[in-house]
């Protein structure tokens, strides 16, 4: 088999047993998150909690992972959405999966639980189980740290949990090679329901490729669009920080501001937190993710003041965010150390900070007092607060416990008119710029299988102005880069949808592709990359239509197992109540009649039932999914003919 | 002793962001594969904990890509690390 490690793990933490397969079985769903998502679909029975051991979680590369294509180490993980009790599927950078990938495997299956906290130790076509006691309440940096010792070997990537993980926080992430963090989901929580504390890798194989002359040289051509892109030369001087974070390289881009009430920030506020000065202050050096051309990420020193000393990669643009503007602190050093703690517990920013923004909302608008925050003072832009917070959260203690269990159930907990304050989609933290004024963004992220998050679907063109001509070129619609427009993206969302997917299924990063700048690699070009590297002959459209299918596939999984409807596709209070305060987009909210029908524009799009917002059997036989559509059938989930009763039940 | 001129490889820790693309295009040359190891004249070490990247550049073994106009580690280093260094070859006179 070309290009690829050539094998599936299926291991068994419950049996202590593992079993191999060759990972030609997939080949249909091409890899990455396309079999990973399959896998989860097929699976977890649904009456499995996500912390059961009944649920998998699946380490998914891609058939361009570890070759010479550009960001070509991305690692996919899906599993049972611990706080959406949907699908989730999450991906992160690094240089854990080509390695994975040397070591000639493609994909891991875990499933059960250790009786004990274990470690997986895989290298050259083998798998050990290793006892991970010594390891259990370690950071995720004292973890790899202790494995590389351990192991002797300071060329092993390391996956591994922190607390929050182990303590079975919603928001617990995986952290690999230090601080590239697979955040979605709570995947962090379902290895710690497995006992499973890390994975360590160490490859010294190579990968062969189908047709090896004409591979590399379409990669030079690939490289040179890449040298050529305007917006890639942007990443290059300012890193991920500087296009979008910090207000942009201007400053003037839209925010979250304290738990997303507004998308503006105080101009001397966003000042303080310009990429310039990170720059400046605290830079020693850029830094890539594997065979990345792009090199968004930064190395940092902090030489002086309360956290001298300190040293990580860092600072994208939604840590940035969440650590900062979403709870109106404009202090660099202790945004980096809110960085570097979350990295070594083991939590994903985004939900993190929805859940500590929304507790300082509610206790700052009077809802709650001392007594539910066991003493504490919850106000906006303190870094302390913020970080004994995390510890709660890690540790679960105390207010923490309730915190730990994501904004959604926590609001649900306290109750007192909380609830329409959690920003969340689906029942998923959320921390989002942009969300009020950018309308395709906005439907992007609340339609996002996996809840919320930009990674799904939302478009990028908006933020970048995309002229009519390119949109219409493109994407068939020439409103694509008009932010405060909701005609025509419907469709818009529903076509990056699909294409997301081809780069989470092949193994190189959303940066790499149409996402960022159409100039970059398109649907044709994917075809291309997959057929020289495999010899599977594929088009475009073929991707296009897999992408399709396999977002049915995690659509399906969501109503099967979470229930979710047309009304889970819609914004939280906030977004529809209170406008943007000032600036570009003064005035600018979410208006839920418009809203209603960008809805449908997208169900449309998809082929989906606008009434409920379900999948139709039409859609699911046109994509080949029979066993998809007789599930549904079964569950009594496919939409009920016109005009009954049941119809307009569904989404009251 | 007769001098000769001759070119070699430079690779700039500094600038390199540790991508290890050179690596592979190394790899490719050299094994038509792709790996990080035994398969290319160029190792990449890169120390997350403080931000270090060392490169081993094994210049009895690197051939400056002969078949291509620019090598190939060159082609692919987005950062511009990597530079051709004018140099001198010193022929011993067998007698």
């Amino acid at each position: 088999m070309f290009s690829l490690g050539g094998k599936v793990a299926w291991i068994d933490l419950s049996k202590n047993q593992v079993k191999i397969e060759s990972t030609k079985k997939y080949k249909k769903y091409i890899g990455g998150r396309g079999v990973g998502s399959y896998l989860v679909y097929k699976e977890v029975p649904e009456t499995a909690h996500p912390l059961s051991p009944d649920n998998i979680i699946t380490f998914n590369t891609g058939p361009l992972t570890g070759t010479l294509s550009p960001s070509a180490g991305r690692i996919n993980i899906s599993t049972k959405n611990v706080a959406t009790h949907g699908i989730s599927f999450s991906n992160a950078g690094g240089h854990f999966a080509p390695e994975l990938k040397y070591a000639g495997f493609d994909h891991l299956i875990i499933k059960g639980k250790a009786e004990k906290p274990v470690y997986l130790f895989i290298h050259d076509n083998e798998i050990e189980i290793r006892s991970a006691e010594h390891l259990w309440g370690k950071d995720t940096w004292e973890t790899e740290e202790l494995i590389m010792k351990e192991l002797a070997d300071k060329k092993i990537h390391v996956a591994a949990i922190g607390q929050a993980g182990e303590n079975l926080v919603t928001m617990a992430c995986i952290m690999f090679d230090r601080s590239r963090a697979s955040g979605w989901g709570g995947c962090g929580a379902v290895m710690g329901s497995k006992n499973l504390k890390a994975i360590a890798v160490r490859g010294k194989g190579s990968l062969q490729v189908y047709d090896p002359d004409r591979f590399i040289d379409f990669n030079k051509l690939l490289w040179k669009r890449f040298a050529n892109s305007k917006t890639i030369q942007l990443f290059h001087k300012y890193g991920n920080l500087g296009t979008s974070g910090a207000g942009g390289i201007d400053g003037t881009l839209a925010q979250s501001v304290k738990n997303m009430e507004d998308e503006v920030w105080e101009a001397d506020k966003t000042l303080q937190v310009r990429e310039i000065i990170f720059k400046e202050k605290y830079e020693v050096r850029k830094l890539a993710n594997f065979t990345c051309p792009i090199n968004c990420s930064r190395f940092y020193h902090v030489k002086e003041g309360k956290f001298r000393g300190q040293k990580l990669e860092a600072l994208k643009t939604n840590v940035y965010r969440a650590f900062g503007s979403n709870i109106d602190l404009a202090d660099r050093e202790y945004i980096l150390k809110a960085n570097e703690m979350a990295d070594r517990y083991g939590m994903n920013c985004d939900s993190l900070s929805a859940v500590i923004a929304w507790a300082i909302d509610v206790y700052q608008k009077g809802l709650i007092g001392k007594n539910i925050t066991d003493g504490l003072d919850l106000h906006w832009g303190d870094g302390d607060l913020q970080l004994k917070l995390f510890k709660l959260i890690a540790y679960r203690k105390g207010f923490g416990d309730i915190l730990a269990q994501g904004v959604y159930r926590a609001s649900k907990i306290i109750g007192r008119g909380t609830e329409k304050y959690a920003m969340h989609v689906k029942g998923h933290g959320m921390c989002e710029q942009s969300v009020r004024s950018h309308k395709g963004w906005a439907l992007g992220i609340m339609t996002s299988v996996i809840g919320g998050g930009h990674l799904a679907g939302a478009p990028n063109t908006e933020q970048r102005r995309m002229s009519p001509e390119e949109g219409m070129n493109f994407f068939g619609v020439s409103t694509a880069g008009e932010p405060t427009v909701y005609e025509g993206k419907g469709k818009l969302v529903a076509w990056f949808e699909k294409y997301k997917i081809i780069a989470d299924m092949v193994g190189l990063c959303s940066f790499t592709t149409y996402w960022i700048d159409t100039s970059l690699i398109g649907p044709d070009d994917f075809a291309k990359l997959i057929s020289l590297a495999t010899g599977w002959k594929l088009e475009g459209k073929d991707l296009l239509n897999l992408g399709e299918s396999i977002y049915n596939i995690e659509k399906a999984f969501n109503t099967l197992h979470a229930g979710f409807t047309r009304k889970d596709d819609r914004p939280p209070y906030k977004l529809t109540e209170i406008p943007v305060s000032s600036g570009e987009f003064a005035g600018e909210k979410l208006l839920p009649e418009k809203w209603e029908k960008m809805l449908d524009d997208y169900y449309i799009a998809h082929g989906w039932d606008v009434a409920t917002g379900w999948q139709t059997e039409d859609c699911l036989l046109k994509l080949g999914l029979n066993d998809v559509k007789e599930r549904l059938k079964k569950a009594g989930k496919l939409p009920p003919t016109k005009f009954s009763k049941k119809r307009r039940e569904i989404n009251e | 002793m007769n001098r000769k001129l001759a070119y070699c490889l430079e690779i700039d820790e500094k600038i390199c962001t540790g991508c290890q693309a050179c690596v592979l295009a190394c790899s490719y040359h050299h094994s038509k594969m792709f790996g990080l190891e035994n398969t290319g004249c160029i190792e990449v070490f890169r120390n997350n904990k403080n931000g270090d990247i060392k490169i081993n550049l094994d210049k009895s073994c690197c051939d400056m890509c002969k078949q291509e106009k620019i090598p190939l580690c060159i082609q692919f280093c987005a950062p511009e690390a990597i530079k051709i260094i004018r140099t001198y070859q010193i022929i011993l006179n067998k007698k």
